[in-house]
């Protein structure tokens, strides 16, 4: 990618200036203390210049910026931008109804609505008696507005692999981190109202506007710095895959009013290849998984016995678990498709096969992953267990076992993950027939 | 960013404006929303104050809910 030698003497020179304020944050200065200086700098520089260089300071070793330091960055950097936001004349693509872009700014929008409508509660609360009426529809218009998670989950399983497969890896890395701060804070919110009738309504406001600050810095964020940058990155077969991949995790608050069809479906040979080369790496990966060629009904010896590739496709595809894949280089590289999306414990999208799994993880639980990944190929451990209930009643079971050679070398990793309540339910007998 | 809901326009605009309003709309009352033929059809005809005489309910009730839930309402016609 971008390397040292590439740059000019006043690129060289903001590098040096971003590692000097990232370097304070990271030593406890605060966000405004380094507006100014960052404003004076980087006034005119594209989100994505900014972005890379905060990639390359997080990548180099010489120094101990985190990306913890750069989220920190984050609001000083969204400040910079809110001064001098443009917009582009004309009709283009992502303007339309259904592409994803138009998606992600229409729920915004709405939103942005459904905070103005909390507010207004909020405020018809002060003071008064506790309205149930107002409390019951303060409620609808939190579960609304919950459904961000649908948006924040399109944006982190869908639109982050592809940043990550052109190289933009610190964004997603950030901007997870932050989504996931915003999730604590819903939370918080959420909390607060279930306890309105023992501890007021001030505390449900103050949470509110805690969340609510948060929320909007979002908001700014993505339609300001992400989507300006992937839109300057992704081609329109990236786009097609998340407008197509978008449906299985569903929309906040407004669905999409008809399908987005681009003008142009197939994307020309020429620049396809140019940017296969540029994304040598995972479609090397890709090829090597090509099946096509194969015959799809030869018996083929599996185990004790024979099966077809057909039959193998759709026993994997029976069993009553969710399971995934990845390599011993740790990339995701197959999820089978048994169990209905809305009962799925783990989401998978398939255009982030192909992906790192170190990239599939929000920040928080990565550490975690790290190390079970560590441990299950060096043999520490062969298996890991897991299990949690889930909110709408499943008792959720998860395994990771290390999958191993005949000679004993790693190959990779199968998680499988079972609803384990039906079973956990049954009692008595049952061994006639239905 | 508009949360004031006409009570004179066709129900159909109401819903397409606010789509989030189908849920409070239907557990009001008017079930046929559900639908997607009736909304295109009998929607586009008929507005809140007639759907609210339709069902025989009380507008003023289902104006009270929407301010409820935090929106502004005009055009309610007081039976």
């Amino acid at each position: 990618m971008s390397s040292a030698e590439h740059l000019t003497e006043k690129e060289r020179q903001r590098v040096v200036v971003l590692t000097d304020i990232l370097t304070r944050l990271h030593r406890g200065a605060t966000p405004e203390s380094v507006q100014t200086e960052f404003d004076q700098h980087f006034q005119g520089i594209s989100a994505i210049e900014i972005s890379l260089m905060e990639h390359q300071l997080i990548e180099n070793d010489d120094n101990d910026i985190t990306f913890e330091d750069v989220m920190k960055l984050c609001n000083v950097h969204a400040n910079l931008f809110k001064n001098r936001v443009t917009e582009a004349g004309g009709t283009s693509e992502f303007e339309k109804h259904g592409h994803p872009v138009h998606v992600l700014k229409s729920e915004n929008q709405a939103m942005r609505a459904a905070m103005m409508r909390i507010n207004r509660l909020l405020q018809k609360l002060d003071g008064a008696d506790v309205e149930s009426g107002i409390i019951k529809g303060l409620g609808n218009q939190l579960r609304l507005l919950g459904q961000f998670e649908q948006h924040y989950q399109r944006k982190e399983e869908i639109i982050f692999p592809v940043m990550e497969k052109y190289g933009h890896l610190a964004p997603p890395k950030v901007m997870w981190g932050v989504d996931d701060q915003i999730r604590g804070l819903f939370q918080v919110v959420l909390d607060e109202l279930a306890q309105v009738e023992t501890k007021g309504v001030a505390a449900v406001k103050e949470s509110f506007t805690a969340f609510q600050h948060e929320f909007n810095e979002m908001i700014f964020k993505e339609e300001s710095i992400l989507i300006p940058l992937v839109l300057e990155v992704f081609n329109e077969d990236d786009w097609i895959a998340i407008a197509l991949d978008s449906k299985q995790y569903g929309y906040a608050i407004v669905e999409p009013e008809e399908e987005w069809i681009p003008n142009r479906v197939d994307f020309s040979e020429s620049v396809t290849s140019d940017k296969l080369k540029e994304d040598k790496q995972v479609q090397d990966k890709a090829e090597t998984l090509t099946i096509d060629q194969l015959p799809r009904d030869k018996e083929l010896p599996f185990g004790q016995g024979y099966l077809t590739l057909n039959e193998v496709g759709k026993i994997l595809d029976l069993l009553p678990l969710e399971l995934t894949f990845i390599n011993k280089n740790d990339v995701f590289k197959y999820f089978n498709d048994s169990i209905p999306d809305e009962e799925k414990a783990f989401l998978r999208a398939p255009s982030a096969i192909g992906r790192e799994v170190k990239n599939c993880h929000p920040p928080k639980s990565l550490a975690m992953v790290l190390q079970l990944i560590e441990d299950l190929r060096n043999g520490v451990k062969d298996k890991e267990q897991m299990w949690f209930e889930r909110q709408n009643g499943q008792f959720i079971h998860v395994t990771y076992v290390a999958v191993r050679d005949d000679d004993g070398s790693y190959m990779g990793i199968l998680e499988y993950v079972q609803d384990i309540q039906p079973l956990r339910a049954l009692t008595g007998m049952k061994r006639g027939l239905d | 960013m508009n949360n004031t809901i006409d009570f004179t326009v066709p129900v159909y605009t109401v819903i397409k404006e606010h789509p989030e309003l189908k849920g409070i709309l239907v557990e009001f009352g008017f079930k046929p929303l559900t639908d997607p033929a009736m909304l295109n059809t009998a929607g586009r005809l008929v507005n809140l104050n007639q759907g609210a005489k339709k069902i025989k309910a009380d507008v003023n009730v289902l104006a009270q809910q929407l301010e409820w839930n935090g929106y502004d309402v005009k055009g309610v016609e007081n039976v």
